[in-house]
C-alpha cells in the first residue's frame, strides 16, 4: 500500500476501518504517553469502532489495541492511501 | 553474603500480569500499607524459603516508562529512583508479557540502565507459543544480560525455578547498561542544558534532570518543559528501536502479523449493544449485593442479637454487662454486617477487571463521566452505591488519577443506597396512600423515583462543580490499552476479596467501633436526675394506665431514652430543627442514624414505644403524633418532605465516612464531606419546608 501525505489529516478524520500510517504527533505530552504505550511513528493506525457520541474511538495501531479520546486522536497526524 | 531477607522489587508494565506473579510468589502472605504521604497503595508479601532466608516483596503500580504520566506511575517511577540511589533493594523482578516484549522490555532497558541488578520473568510464554512466536531463552539472556525466567501467572509455573535461582544468590551483577543512551541525545542535552551544573554523569542523574526528581539536580531550570518532553521521546523511541531490532534475531515472530479484534469485542465494545449488556451486568451485580448479601446480613444481625441476649443472662446486670452487650456487640455486628456486601461486590469487580472487561466500560463510558470531572470507571462506583456506599467507595481504588478518584469517593454517598429504603417506605407511606395513582403510575413509586433521581443528579452536580474548583496539574488522559480477553483466576478474585474485607475491618472498622460506642453511650446513659425522674413517671403511667409486658417496656424505653443525653441532644438541637419542621424526637432519631441511616426507623419505633417494629406501626404512631403545644400533626407533608430530602443528601453514615478516611488517607475529605453535605441537606430541606409550609 502507498500512502500519501495529506495535509493536516490526523487520524480522528479516518473513517471506520481505513488504514493509514503515523507520520507524526501533533502534542508532545500525547506523543510520550504513546511512545511509552509503544505507539510510533510509522506505525498503522485503524479505527474500529466509535461509541454512541463519537468521543471515544477503538483503535488499532501497530498490531496492539486502544481506547483514545478524539482529542488524542487529533494529536496524530496520518497519511493514508486516497480512495 | 547470605542474608537474612532479599528485598525484591517487582515491577512491569500494566496487562503484564504482575499482580498474578505476585499472589503466586506471596499467596496469603500479604499486606497493603501505602507509600508515604500518598493514596496509592503498596503491596509487600514474604516468602520463606529457608529458615535463615526470606523474600520481602514489594509490588510496585504498573508503569509503561520512567517518564511517569499518571499519579501511580509517578510515584513507581520516583520510587525506582530512589532504589536505584540508595540500593535498598537487593533485585528487581521484571515481569514481561511474552506476547508483547517488543514494547514491555523498555522500561525494563531503562531499569537495566539505572545499574538495577535484575531478573526478567516471562510472562503468558504459552499464549505467545500459540501466536506462533517462540522465545530462545538463552538469546534473550545474552541480549538482557539478566537471568531470564519463564513464569506462568495463570498456573504458578516457574515458581520453584525463579526461587531456586534466587536461592544461589548468583542474580547478577551490577553490569552496564544495555541500551547506552546515544551521542546524539547527549549532544541535544548538552546544547539544551548549557548553563547546566555539569552534565548528567550517569542515566540516574539523566532520569532525574528529565523528571525533576529530587534536589540534587537544580541546574535542570534550564531545560524547558518542553525540551524535556523531546529528550524523553526521544529516548523512549531510540530504545523501542533498538529492542526492536534485537527481537528479531533472538526470537521469531510468526507470518500472520496483525491480530484482529476480538470477535467479542463486536459486541461487547459496539456502542449500543456494549452499552446495554454492560448496564444488564451491573444490573446483575447490584441485585446480588443488594438481595443476595441480605441473607447473611440477617444471620449477622440475628446472630450478634442474640449472643447479646445471652451475655445479659449469663453475666451479672452491670453497666459493664449492658456495655458488652449493647455497645461492644452491636458495634462489631455493625461492622461485621457490611462483610457480605463487600465481599460480593468485589467477587464480581474483580471478575470484571481480571477479564480485562474494565477496559471496555472505560472506554464505553468515558466520553459520559468526563463531562462531570469523572473517570470512566467511576459508572462502575457510581451504580454500586445505589447498593452501598461503602464497598463501592472502596472500589474506586482502581481509578488511576487521583482527581477522578476522589470526585467519585465524594459523590458517590449521595447516590441513595439500601440503607435509606427504610426511611423512604415509612416516610412515603405517611403522606401518599399507597393506593393512590396519577393516571398509570402508582405515585409512591414516582416519589421513589424522583428521590433516586434526586440522588443521582445531585452526585453529578457536586462532581461537576468539584472538578472546576479542584486544580490538577496531572494531564487527563484516556490512551488506555485495551488487552485481550482472560478466563479470570480463582486465586486472586479471592485474595482481592480478603483484602477488601480486612481492609474495611480492620481500618475503617476501628472509627466505626470508637463512634459507635459514643452514640450507644449517649442513648443508654443520661443526666442521673433525670434517668431517676424518667424511671418514676414510667412506672406511674404504666400503673394509671394499666400496660402490660411489652407495652410496659417500650414505653419505659421511650421515657428513658428522652431523659438520655441522646434525647438531651434532641432537645438541645430543636431550636436548630423546628425551621425544617423537626421536632425534638426527630432530633434524637438524627443522632443515633448517623450510625447507620436505618437506625432512623428503629429510634422513632422507640420515641414513640412502639413495641413492634413493623413498618404499619410504627407509620401509624407517626401519623398520630401531635405537637401537644400546637395540637398541630408533626408529620405533616411538609414536614415528611422535609425530612426525606435531609436523608437524601446528608451525611448520615459514620461507616461511609470511616471508609472515606481509609481511602483518602486524610481526615479532611470526611469532614469536608460530613460539613458540605449536612449542610446542603439542611438548606434544602429547610427551604422545602418554608415554601409549603
Amino acid at each position: 500500500m502507498k500512502y500519501i501525505h495529506n495535509e493536516g489529516l490526523t487520524a480522528d478524520k479516518l473513517k471506520l476501518g481505513e488504514r493509514a500510517k503515523i507520520r507524526n504527533f501533533g502534542d508532545l505530552m500525547i506523543q510520550r504517553k504513546l511512545a511509552a504505550m509503544g505507539v510510533l511513528i510509522g506505525q498503522e493506525v485503524c479505527i474500529i469502532q466509535r461509541t454512541i457520541m463519537g468521543a471515544s474511538y477503538y483503535t488499532q495501531i501497530g498490531g496492539q489495541f486502544f481506547a483514545l479520546r478524539r482529542e488524542e486522536l487529533q494529536a496524530i497526524e496520518v497519511e493514508n492511501v486516497p480512495s | 553474603m547470605q542474608r537474612d531477607t532479599i528485598k525484591i522489587l517487582l515491577v512491569g508494565n500494566p496487562n503484564s500480569g504482575k499482580s498474578s506473579v505476585f499472589n503466586h510468589l506471596t499467596g496469603l502472605n500479604q499486606r497493603v500499607g501505602n507509600f508515604p504521604g500518598v493514596t496509592v497503595e503498596k503491596k509487600t508479601g514474604t516468602v520463606r524459603l529457608s529458615p535463615t532466608l526470606a523474600l520481602e516483596i514489594t509490588d510496585l503500580p504498573g508503569l509503561y516508562s520512567m517518564y511517569a504520566t499518571t499519579l501511580d506511575e509517578k510515584i513507581a517511577s520516583n520510587y525506582i529512583l530512589e532504589v536505584a540511589n540508595t540500593g535498598e533493594v537487593d533485585i528487581v523482578l521484571y515481569v514481561a508479557d511474552s506476547t508483547k516484549l517488543d514494547t514491555h522490555l523498555m522500561l525494563f532497558t531503562q531499569l537495566k540502565d539505572l545499574g538495577l541488578p535484575m531478573i526478567l520473568l516471562l510472562n503468558m510464554e504459552d499464549e505467545a507459543k500459540s501466536q506462533g512466536v517462540s522465545i530462545d531463552l538463552q538469546k534473550l539472556e545474552q541480549f538482557c544480560e539478566v537471568p531470564c525466567v519463564f513464569f506462568n501467572g495463570r498456573t504458578g509455573g516457574g515458581r520453584s525455578e525463579l526461587l531456586r535461582l534466587l536461592k544461589t544468590g548468583h542474580w547478577g551483577l551490577k553490569s552496564q547498561g544495555i541500551v547506552s543512551l546515544p551521542d546524539y541525545l547527549r549532544d541535544m542535552y548538552t546544547h539544551w542544558a548549557k548553563e547546566a551544573n555539569g552534565l548528567p554523569k550517569d542515566y540516574w542523574h539523566w532520569v532525574a534532570a528529565l523528571t525533576n526528581h529530587g534536589v540534587e539536580i537544580e541546574s535542570n531550570e534550564s531545560l524547558s518543559k518542553e525540551t524535556r518532553l523531546r529528550l524523553q521521546i526521544e529516548e523512549t523511541v531510540f530504545r523501542l528501536n533498538n529492542i526492536q531490532k534485537i527481537l528479531k534475531n533472538g526470537y521469531l515472530k510468526s507470518a500472520h502479523q496483525l491480530k484482529t479484534k476480538s470477535k467479542i469485542d463486536r459486541f461487547l465494545a459496539h456502542p449500543w449493544y456494549g452499552t446495554i449488556f454492560f448496564l444488564l451486568i451491573m444490573l446483575f451485580v447490584f441485585q446480588a449485593v443488594f438481595a443476595w448479601a441480605e441473607v447473611p446480613m440477617n444471620w449477622i444481625e440475628v446472630g450478634f442479637a442474640s449472643l447479646a441476649l445471652q451475655i445479659k443472662a449469663v453475666l451479672p446486670e452491670t453497666w459493664f454487662t449492658d456495655m458488652l452487650a449493647d455497645g461492644v456487640l452491636s458495634g462489631i455486628g455493625g461492622i461485621v454486617v457490611f462483610v457480605p456486601q463487600i465481599a460480593i461486590l468485589f467477587f464480581f469487580l474483580t471478575i470484571l477487571e481480571e477479564s480485562g472487561y474494565m477496559a471496555r466500560i472505560v472506554y464505553l463510558f468515558d466520553q459520559w463521566m468526563r463531562r462531570f470531572g469523572l473517570n470512566g470507571r467511576s459508572i462502575v462506583t457510581l451504580i454500586a452505591g445505589g447498593a452501598c456506599a461503602i464497598p463501592a467507595i472502596m472500589s474506586a481504588r482502581t481509578i488511576a488519577n487521583w482527581k477522578e478518584r476522589l470526585i467519585t469517593i465524594f459523590v458517590t454517598p449521595l447516590i441513595s443506597c439500601s440503607a435509606r429504603i427504610p426511611i423512604y417506605t415509612v416516610l412515603v407511606g405517611l403522606v401518599v396512600p399507597s393506593g393512590a395513582k396519577l393516571g398509570w403510575f402508582n405515585i409512591q413509586g414516582l416519589v421513589f423515583l424522583s428521590l433516586y433521581v434526586g440522588g443521582i443528579m445531585a452526585a453529578l452536580l457536586v462532581a461537576w462543580i468539584m472538578s472546576k474548583m479542584i486544580k490538577s496539574e496531572e494531564a487527563s488522559f484516556l490512551a488506555l490499552e485495551l488487552p485481550s480477553y482472560k478466563w479470570p483466576l480463582f486465586k486472586n478474585i479471592l485474595l482481592n476479596v480478603k483484602e477488601r474485607v480486612h481492609a474495611f475491618v480492620w481500618e475503617a472498622g476501628k472509627i466505626i467501633m470508637v463512634i459507635s460506642m459514643i452514640l450507644w453511650a449517649a442513648a443508654s446513659y443520661g443526666p442521673a436526675q433525670s434517668r431517676e425522674e424518667a424511671k418514676i413517671s414510667a412506672s406511674e403511667m404504666i400503673q394509671q394506665q394499666g400496660l402490660q409486658d411489652e407495652e410496659a417496656e417500650a414505653l419505659e424505653a421511650a421515657l428513658l431514652l428522652e431523659s438520655s443525653y441522646a434525647g438531651q441532644f434532641g432537645k438541645w438541637i430543636e431550636p436548630a430543627i423546628a425551621p425544617l419542621g423537626f421536632d425534638w424526637k426527630i432530633g434524637i432519631a438524627l443522632l443515633t442514624s448517623f450510625a447507620a441511616r436505618e437506625v432512623f426507623v428503629g429510634t422513632i419505633a422507640t420515641i414513640y414505644s412502639v413495641h413492634n417494629e413493623d413498618e404499619r406501626s410504627i407509620r401509624k404512631q407517626m401519623a398520630e403524633a401531635t405537637d401537644p403545644r400546637t395540637g398541630k400533626k408533626i408529620y405533616d407533608t411538609p414536614t415528611v418532605i422535609s425530612l426525606l430530602i435531609f436523608y437524601l443528601l446528608a451525611m448520615q453514615c459514620m461507616s461511609t465516612l470511616a471508609i472515606v478516611k481509609r481511602e483518602t488517607h486524610s481526615i479532611k475529605w470526611p469532614i469536608l464531606q460530613f460539613l458540605a453535605y449536612t449542610l446542603a441537606a439542611y438548606l434544602f430541606a429547610l427551604a422545602a419546608y418554608q415554601i409549603l409550609a
